[in-house]
């Protein structure tokens, strides 16, 4: 509908001559040449680009777990009860844009697949089903911070990235973890 | 192009002489105003710019961002996101460039300890001439010696000290022995096995983020500019079994689905702010 519109317009202004082809340029600029310029881009980033996926194991490190999609409930996103599972949640591995979430459980007395996560190497390497990522940065923030960053470290159509969540923290008294470690990744290619 | 301008190519198709008062209004209406309303006199191209109820991310640069054709930016909103200082678990080296060390503790791996070998004891052997031999003529040799046997009796007692070798005891008619001396314990100290550890800091400084209301163009008649914009309500960072993308598919679309009105870039309010991990 949208592009029959610009035709009958195009063809209008165009009958009535060099003042009507002004209009045009003055209503919208970018009409026409948008096209020519998005084509070769597509293409590009077609070639360089793995292939959309979603995800189904994470090899960081000592990390080699099985991942299934998990559901956000309201704010709160929580892994797999299986601790040896990880959850994802958000984009696919190998999407143009937005966070691939993956989160997994920490184990107090040792067994949940994210344990010591907090030492995973800066520079290091995850493959997530067939996707490359670099780890950038590995921080251990309060829940508070968590929360307060959300938005933008989850954010769903900015720049891909793969982040891994876990806990940090635990109060053995109380029994509660106080804190999230973050590693954040960005995507280097196919596996 | 949006139906706004479509509506302007409309009326140069149908009265060439009047476009040039529709240019300036349409000019008018593409400045950031909320709420502009044309008057023009063809009544397919009234209407008004309204907030759709999303917004552009946001962004540090102030500079507008570009919106799709039939979306316009309103009004700026701006907020200052107080820094903050992310402190390291206890790690043995930099999470990179930005961070601070602020702490150093030694870590006990293994404490000092002392590792001891043992030495070995004395012995002591004693020399029994053979019967048929008669009158013994020493010393004999060790360990063999074809004129009587050498019994093992142990370790050295009291009394025979001495160098190692064989030796009589008494003058001239006592009993030959060999004695070996013993070695004594060996204690060897080692020193406690240690790893340094290290906390760091990185403090980020206020930052000021700008984000702009989207607004579309809304027909008096009630239709809203461009239909392609009118998808069904998603949640497009949830991943859905319903909508192909869970456990048991291997692909979910590429691209985020849009809410109702939502630009590219529009924020997404739906996102984990709770993440319970730890067992």
């Amino acid at each position: 509908m949208k592009r029959l519109v610009t035709v009958t317009v195009v063809a209008a202004l165009a009958a009535t001559g060099v003042a009507a082809g002004l209009a045009v340029s003055g209503a919208d600029s970018r009409e026409g040449s948008a096209p020519v310029a998005i084509a070769p881009a597509i293409e590009s980033a077609a070639t360089t680009q793995p292939a959309p996926r979603a995800p189904k194991r994470l090899r960081l490190w000592k990390f080699d777990a099985p991942v299934v999609p998990v559901k956000l409930e309201g704010g709160a996103l929580d892994p797999p009860s299986d601790p040896e599972v990880l959850g994802w949640w958000g984009q696919p591995a190998g999407a143009a844009g937005g966070t691939t979430l993956l989160v997994g459980h920490t184990v107090s007395t040792g067994g949940g697949t994210l344990d010591d996560l907090e030492h995973t190497t800066v520079g290091s390497v995850a493959k997530v089903s067939g996707v490359r990522y670099r780890v950038d940065r590995v921080t251990v923030i309060t829940k508070a911070q968590l929360a307060r960053r959300a938005p933008r470290l989850f954010d769903q159509t900015g720049t891909p990235k793969l982040v891994l969540v876990t806990c940090e923290g635990y109060d053995s008294v109380t029994r509660t973890y106080a804190d999230n470690v973050v590693v954040v990744a960005t995507p280097i290619g196919a596996a | 192009m949006n139906k706004f301008t479509a509506g302007i190519g409309s009326l140069a198709l149908v009265a060439g002489s009047a476009f040039f008062v529709v240019t300036a209004q349409g000019q008018a209406a593409s400045a950031a105003n909320p709420q502009v309303t044309t008057s023009l006199s063809a009544s397919a191209v009234l209407g008004s710019w309204v907030h759709n109820g999303s917004y552009t991310d946001w962004q540090e640069d102030p500079t507008q961002p570009t919106l799709e054709d039939g979306l316009k930016l309103g009004e700026r909103e701006t907020r200052t996101i107080t820094g903050s200082t992310e402190t390291t678990d206890w790690v043995t080296e930099s999470p990179g460039d930005g961070w601070v060390q602020v702490a150093e503790r030694t870590v006990i791996v293994k404490p000092a300890w002392t590792e001891t070998i043992p030495g070995e004891p004395s012995q002591w052997w004693n020399f029994q001439p053979n019967k048929t031999e008669g009158p013994f003529d020493g010393p004999p040799t060790f360990p063999k010696d074809p004129r009587g046997t050498w019994t093992h009796k142990g370790q050295l007692p009291p009394g025979h000290e001495g160098a190692d070798g064989v030796y009589q005891q008494g003058q001239g008619n006592g009993s030959w022995f060999f004695r070996q001396a013993g070695t004594p314990d060996q204690k060897i100290e080692h020193a406690a096995v240690t790893r340094q550890e290290l906390k760091f800091e990185r403090t980020s400084p206020d930052v000021t983020e700008y984000r702009w209301q989207i607004l579309e163009w809304v027909d008096d008649n009630g239709g809203e500019n461009g239909g392609e914009n009118g998808t069904t309500p998603t949640d497009p960072a949830q991943p859905d079994d319903d909508q192909g993308v869970g456990a048991a598919t291997e692909t979910r679309p590429d691209q985020p689905r849009r809410e109702k009105n939502r630009a590219p870039g529009a924020t997404n309010p739906r996102v984990p702010t709770v993440i319970d991990a730890g067992l």
